[in-house]
């Protein structure tokens, strides 16, 4: 365990002041997500075998057996901090049966999930070296009953940095937290040890002793989220064959970021959001709109800016990240 | 959902446009294409190991040993959504238990995808991801494919976010969705040899239009409200212009990969755009001062 003492709380709470303004887009189809699936047409990437898992009416129906679950991995996307977002019809028949979305899979003996059963009861559960585990369990006043009720889950992953030793620099922290969301409230958030590279991510559902449950799912996201960009940078980067030197500093402000670049004794001020793994920047600099585009590298960024003075030439860029 | 709708409904019949225009031209470039060969020449973008995969007669040949495989990958061509086609001709021995074609999302040597012809007159999709096969569309008979030895067929395919659109001689063959590698991948092309033989694949023109272009003029709707926006390239940056509400405004704008973004001022504001390439143009968010970020839709004229 890396940095005893760190500030991971906090950064947990800044990490999910930022998840917040997405419970407004609720499942709505996200253009940057990496993965996304409507379901009006078979993707036989997802193995459907007719039985346990099929395509039918537009939808993705999954039928576990009885007494046991049903799992669908996306396959070939492994990730850490994510969006998820998912619509689950629930089926005809009893309640002892329960669906959701499945994240952090490292294998099938270790996974976590956030579920629901037809009766209002949501459940989040993390299965370690084989062995269920109940993280919480509760009965969620947003949550639509009754057979065919449609309900919407939405999980968010984070992946934490923190500031450890008398090093200068920050690090990924071993902690992570997950925020759960259903039919667009906030329902809980804990910081947990997470898998170091995250996991894959998919769908999960599970049958009661006395009937195979068919649950059917409308829609499934996931948008890939890189480490949150809030903090100081140290900024580097070169105008013309000349390389200046400067600060950077990213503070959340609603559902975007206020960027502040403070170079040679100049300011420049600017608007920033984050879509998928791109952080992009509207600045103004000598009275003239430009913009900046940043892609994650660890915990730091590499980008670049346009620049009106050098025309259609754009300023290469990093920030490293420095501790507050 | 009815923009959806309508979008998808605006994708066909621009589909059936590119189709027919195509269906006339075969695969020969056009203006505006990103990748072009009509291999009169042989170029070093081409992987080729001179045995398995070279240059002869005008054409790229792909040989692979008996029962093997062989794919020639175009170097550094890393695409996500675009639109691939290719002249290929089938071996020339009688054999049909092979397939050749296009190789896309190429991340490395194990991991690609593929959409293939075979002499037999059929059509597949398959992935090979760390190495193990996927059928994603099995072997099916398209009628509109050519087939015997030394068949020629044309193979048109067009990778956008989640979705393969294939087309074979100009008639849609295939609408399926698969997930795209997040940055997707080199594109290049893929032939089989039957099991006691070394076969011959013969691949023509072979061009290849990404989707991710922000250039041109569009039809534009953002949170009920119509206008038109209009994109051109100014160097490594981008010159565009909103037309809403009988207002224009103009920002500044930069493309990386499959996300466009721009940066524009008005009412003392600052504005930032960001979209994602979608079947019939951009999706995105834009956000304008402190208030909440609008969905705005644009549809390519």
């Amino acid at each position: 365990m890396k940095g005893a003492g760190c500030g991971c709380v906090l950064l947990a709470l800044l990490a999910f002041a930022a998840v917040t303004p997405h419970t407004a887009l609720a499942c709505q189809a996200d253009p940057f997500a990496l993965f996304r699936d409507d379901f009006s047409r078979s993707n036989a990437e997802l193995g459907p075998d007719g039985d346990h898992l099929y395509f039918a009416d537009g939808q993705l129906a999954l039928k576990p057996d009885l007494n046991n679950g049903w799992r669908l991995p996306i396959p070939r996307f492994k990730l850490l901090g994510a969006s998820y977002c998912a619509e689950f019809k629930s089926p005809t028949g009893p309640a002892d049966t329960s669906a959701g979305i499945m994240f952090w899979m490292v294998d099938a003996a270790n996974l976590f999930t956030a579920m629901i059963s037809p009766d209002g009861t949501f459940h989040v559960s993390r299965k370690k070296d084989n062995t269920w585990q109940t993280l919480l369990t509760r009965a969620s006043p947003k949550f639509k009953i009754g057979p065919g009720a449609v309900n919407e889950i939405k999980v968010i992953t984070k992946k934490l940095v923190e500031v450890f030793g008398a090093a200068s620099r920050y690090s990924l922290s071993d902690n992570s937290v997950f925020a759960v969301y259903l039919n667009g409230q906030f329902v809980t958030d804990m910081d947990v040890l997470a898998p170091k590279d995250g996991g894959f991510f998919g769908l999960f559902a599970e049958s009661g002793g006395s009937q195979r449950s068919e649950w059917r799912v409308l829609n499934f996201s996931a948008t890939a989220l890189p480490l949150e960009p809030s903090g100081i940078y140290k900024v580097s980067g070169s105008v013309g064959g000349s390389g200046y030197e400067g600060k950077v500093t990213v503070d959340e402000a609603g559902d975007a970021y206020a960027v502040v670049w403070s170079i040679n004794g100049k300011s420049m001020k600017g608007t920033g959001v984050l879509r998928g793994a791109t952080f992009a920047v509207a600045y103004e600099n000598a009275g003239k709109v430009e913009l900046a585009t940043y892609a994650p590298s660890g915990i730091d960024w590499s980008g670049k800016r346009t620049n009106s003075e050098t025309g259609g030439q754009v300023v290469a860029e990093t920030w490293l990240r420095q501790p507050r | 959902m009815d923009l959806v709708r309508l979008a998808r409904g605006l994708a066909a019949c621009f589909g059936i446009q590119v189709v027919a225009a195509h269906a006339a031209f075969g695969c020969a470039a056009n203006a505006g294409v990103t990748f072009k060969d009509d291999f009169k020449a042989p170029t070093s973008r081409w992987a080729v190991d001179g045995n398995h995969s070279y240059f002869a007669n005008g054409q790229l040949v792909l040989k692979p040993e008996p029962n093997g495989t062989t794919s020639v990958n175009v170097k550094e061509s890393s695409l996500k959504s675009a639109t691939f086609c290719l002249d290929i001709k089938s071996p020339a021995d009688p054999n049909t238990d092979l397939a050749g074609g296009l190789m896309f999302w190429r991340t490395d040597t194990s991991n690609y995808f593929t959409a293939l012809v075979g002499p037999d007159g059929t059509f597949a999709v398959r992935m090979l991801a760390n190495n193990a096969w996927t059928t994603l569309a099995p072997a099916t008979k398209f009628a509109k494919l050519n087939s015997g030895p030394n068949a020629t067929n044309e193979i048109r395919a067009t990778t956008l976010n989640n979705l393969i659109t294939l087309y074979l001689n100009g008639a849609k063959a295939l609408e399926t969705s698969i997930q795209a590698p997040a940055t997707g991948g080199e594109f290049g092309v893929y032939g089989e040899s039957t099991r006691d033989k070394r076969s011959e694949w013969y691949i023509r023109d072979f061009n290849v239009v990404s989707l991710a272009n922000p250039t041109g003029q569009y039809n534009v709707t953002r949170g009920g409200v119509a206008g038109a926006a209009s994109v051109e390239r100014r160097g490594e940056t981008f010159r565009v212009v909103w037309t809403m509400n009988g207002r224009s405004v103009e920002g500044v704008g930069m493309l990386d990969g499959d996300i466009f973004s721009a940066a524009f001022v008005t009412g003392g504001e600052i504005g930032i755009a960001t979209y994602t390439v979608s079947e019939t143009g951009w999706n995105g968010f834009v956000r304008l001062g402190a208030a909440a970020q609008d969905m705005e839709h644009w549809i390519r004229r």
